[in-house]
């Protein structure tokens, strides 16, 4: 390879977590300037948080996926599988008050794994492309949902764990156990060499098919892990939860320095610097009494300039 | 070669004057003069980075130098783009793959030389065809379709076409870059016979090539490249391939280039036994064991099965039936995929290290610890560290001498000979390693680090470790092998033994 490519991976590499850090710093600066003490109250700062944490734990687990240059789009519909399912057994079991939460967390992990190993059977044993797998179980999981819960919204009071201290510890928890396994275990090390090649890789005596089925039973229980968080900020479990949840997710991660293509860059805490700016760009503009389409657009130009900064364009961009 | 004296007198064919090339950083060609005269045939040789591709773009037009100039038929010569040199006379066969795969075998041929065919700004096909059916006929390759996307025929009939598309068009200078590794035997044969009838006719051929032998045999004349200079010209019959890599890598190596003994020697212990492998297309039962510190090379012409041989003794190809074990001991273990084959102690180097053996875009940190996790968590209790990745990897470094920044270089910048080693160094980093498969492990390697790797086979063998070495080098087989087997049509058809004295005559008889 000539000097200069390689000179221009290494830009490239060093681009990928440093541009996300100066947006997070440069965000937050310019907001403070624009709404002083609205933005940056403690209150303001907790809701940011708050309001991104279920999308950053969902993260957590998509980025095992996305480095294997994989694709899990059916996480908006686990998520409101997820919950209906806990709804309608809270329901049967007549559970309520404290009974809730013994009640809801097993479910929603019992579920987000099943759907996890459901996506990672057909990738990984059938072979068939994430892509393909997960737009049909997004389809599938979300017409489950919706017919559980009967088309109707279901009140799950739970909003106690919705507070930042609970959230905040839920989240550093999962954000450690994610760490170890991503970065001091195998499946976070196997699952970046599938994504750079997955050929040598197998050949290096990579257990290639279980880590893939890992990786997106992962995705799935870190939805599971999310959801009922989630309930707890809604108050409800609602058919049309999680809609576009998906992008949401791969947004923050590809904003946070997370290559589309996978690979050895990914890193497992881009997703909390791009949660941390979709969060503040979604606060800030609101506080600035944006409209909320101009919102969603000026995130669909970011997603795109943080994607063309990112892209590697002598590799082949397939999505696997 | 008689005829040499002759070409002095007349006007060079092609000349250079002191060019020079440099990317970045790197004199690619330093102040090289060569000159060529007509109907002689030049070798060019170098180890990868001495500049021979370089000198052949700047003479082709796909690149110019930077200072210095070349004269053809002493007329100037600074051609802008390969039309240009076309146009002049001068035709070259790439290293690379210089054909577009979508479009036909007969597009392919008259890339850019379509205008005898056109009439009022359309293509007339059927007299294209028939003039490509034409052309391959004399070539004596009519069962290729002219109207067939190229993209459709084996690697092997694209180079031939390319081959033929610069020989067609009957050139006064041939470049040939290292087209003889990507050619079988028969294609080879076409190639050097033309190449005899154009000296004939008076083109002027320069022969770029690996292959010092073949070099030898097909010139008149060879010069040697070192880190871009031009260290000297030489008659052909005045040197031999020892002379030559001497004089490649600038000192005198040993004579002991691949190994030091002529004797057959290895444990009384069998490592590897492979029971009636069988493989759809490819292995039609392969049976044969490897003893620990034995050298077990492999060899036969195309196809017969020794690449999917390799694949299947580790398990990257599943096997329709039979089996591979490995013996510690007084135990046997079956080998079933590439996951248990690691775990018992199995390595692969495979043929094409690109796209198979390493992740070019991981450091070689990543690259060299990948098959180690196990013991790497043992050493950290449960995690993978970083400063034992880092004490495994510089190991490796240092056992094989890899040239580097650091651990952390991305694989993909370094040169084809340290990514070799790196694709190595990940299984010499296994604390468990008793076999390891190599196929074709100095492909495209310079003789320097040529001969680092047969002096490390030769080392590992007398620590034990036993070496199916899958070569399509002949000399290779026979300079490092205790036993030579040699496949047909997926089945060993001959065993040959070192101490017995291999020839290649033998080894050539075998495999046809």
């Amino acid at each position: 390879m000539t000097g200069r490519g390689t000179a221009r991976l290494g830009r490239l590499a060093k681009a990928r977590w440093l541009l996300p850090l100066v947006g997070v710093i440069v965000l937050f600066l310019i907001f403070t300037s624009l709404v002083p003490e609205r933005f940056t109250s403690s209150r303001n700062l907790q809701l940011i948080f708050r309001q991104s944490v279920v999308l950053m734990i969902a993260g957590l687990g998509m980025s095992f996926v996305m480095s294997q240059g994989s694709i899990d789009i059916s996480q908006g519909s686990m998520l409101v599988l997820c919950e209906s399912v806990a709804a309608a057994v809270v329901a049967a079991t007549g559970a309520s008050g404290a009974a809730l939460l013994p009640v809801i967390i097993p479910t929603c992990l019992l579920v987000g794994m099943a759907c996890g190993l459901f996506n990672g059977l057909f990738v990984a044993r059938v072979r068939i492309p994430s892509f393909a797998v997960t737009i049909a179980t997004m389809m599938i999981f979300r017409n489950m949902a919706v017919a559980i819960l009967n088309k109707r919204c279901v009140v799950v009071p739970i909003s106690h764990i919705g507070s930042f201290t609970t959230m905040l510890a839920g989240f550093a928890l999962v954000f450690l156990l994610a760490t170890y396994l991503f970065d001091y275990h195998s499946l976070g090390k196997y699952s970046k060499a599938i994504g750079s090649n997955e050929t040598a890789a197998g050949a290096s005596g990579v257990p290639v098919l279980r880590t893939k089925m890992w990786a997106f039973v992962l995705s799935g229980l870190c939805v599971g892990i999310a959801a009922p968080f989630h309930i707890a900020r809604l108050g409800l479990c609602s058919p049309k939860a999680g809609s576009f949840f998906e992008f949401d997710v791969i947004t923050a991660l590809v904003i946070g320095g997370t290559p589309l293509t996978g690979g050895s860059s990914s890193r497992v805490y881009s997703v909390i610097i791009g949660g941390l700016i979709v969060g503040m760009l979604s606060n800030g503009l609101t506080l600035l009494g944006v409209d909320p389409v101009i919102k969603d657009l000026v995130k669909g130009a970011i997603l795109i300039a943080a994607v063309a900064l990112s892209l590697e364009r002598g590799k082949l961009v397939t999505i696997k | 070669m008689e005829g040499h004296e002759m070409h002095r007198d007349r006007e060079p064919a092609i000349e250079t004057h002191g060019v020079s090339k440099t990317y970045g950083l790197i004199e690619a060609v330093k102040e090289v003069s060569i000159s060529v005269a007509p109907g002689e045939v030049r070798g060019l040789v170098g180890e990868n980075g001495a500049g021979k591709s370089t000198l052949l773009k700047m003479l082709c037009g796909i690149t110019q130098a930077d200072s210095g100039s070349m004269r053809k038929d002493g007329k100037p010569h600074a051609p802008h783009s390969m039309v240009q040199a076309y146009a002049s006379g001068l035709s070259i066969i790439l290293q690379e793959v210089g054909v577009i795969p979508s479009l036909s075998v007969a597009a392919n041929m008259y890339l850019g030389r379509t205008n005898e065919f056109v009439r009022a700004g359309v293509i007339l096909k059927r007299r294209l065809h028939a003039q490509v059916e034409r052309l391959l006929r004399d070539f004596g390759v009519s069962h290729i379709d002219p109207r067939m996307p190229l993209g459709r025929l084996s690697a092997e009939d694209q180079k031939f076409i390319e081959v033929i598309r610069a020989l067609a068009f009957t050139p006064d200078v041939l470049l040939v870059d290292e087209t003889s590794a990507a050619l079988p035997a028969d294609g080879c044969e076409l190639l050097f016979e033309r190449i005899a009838r154009m000296k004939a006719d008076g083109t002027a051929v320069l022969f770029v090539s690996h292959r010092l032998r073949e070099v030898l045999q097909v010139s008149d004349t060879v010069s040697v490249l070192r880190d871009g200079a031009l260290v000297t010209t030489i008659a052909s019959d005045e040197t031999d391939p020892g002379g030559l890599r001497s004089l490649m890598v600038g000192r005198n190596l040993s004579d002991h280039y691949y190994r030091s003994d002529q004797t057959a020697s290895c444990s009384d212990s069998v490592a590897l036994s492979v029971n009636d492998l069988r493989l759809e297309g490819s292995l039609h039962g392969v049976t044969f064991e490897v003893h620990a510190g034995e050298i077990v090379g492999v060899g036969g012409l195309t196809g017969c099965g020794m690449h999917p041989l390799g694949k299947a003794i580790f398990g990257l190809a599943k096997r329709d039936s039979g089996t591979v074990k490995v013996h510690r001991g007084d135990r046997a273990i079956h080998t079933k995929g590439p996951v248990s084959a690691t775990r018992c102690g199995i390595g692969y180097v495979p043929r094409d290290r690109n796209a198979e053996g390493l992740m070019l875009t991981s450091s070689i940190r990543g690259n060299i610890c990948l098959p180690s996790h196990k013991q790497l968590l043992r050493q950290g209790r449960g995690a993978i560290l970083k400063r034992h990745e880092r004490g495994l990897s510089r190991k490796g470094m240092e056992q094989l001498d890899i040239k580097a920044s650091s651990i952390e270089q991305l694989v993909i910048a370094l040169s084809g000979g340290n990514r070799q080693k790196v694709a190595l160094a990940k299984w010499l980093a296994r604390e468990e390693l008793f076999v390891l498969v190599l196929d074709c492990p100095t492909r495209g390697i310079d003789v320097g680090v040529k001969a680092y790797i047969y002096e490390l086979m030769e080392r590992l063998k007398q620590r034990g470790l036993a070496i199916v070495l899958i070569s399509e080098e002949l000399p290779e087989l026979i300079g490092m092998s205790d036993r030579v087997l040699i496949m047909k049509e997926g089945r060993i058809a001959r065993e040959f033994s070192r101490s017995d004295g291999l020839h290649e005559q033998q080894l050539i008889e075998a495999m046809i």
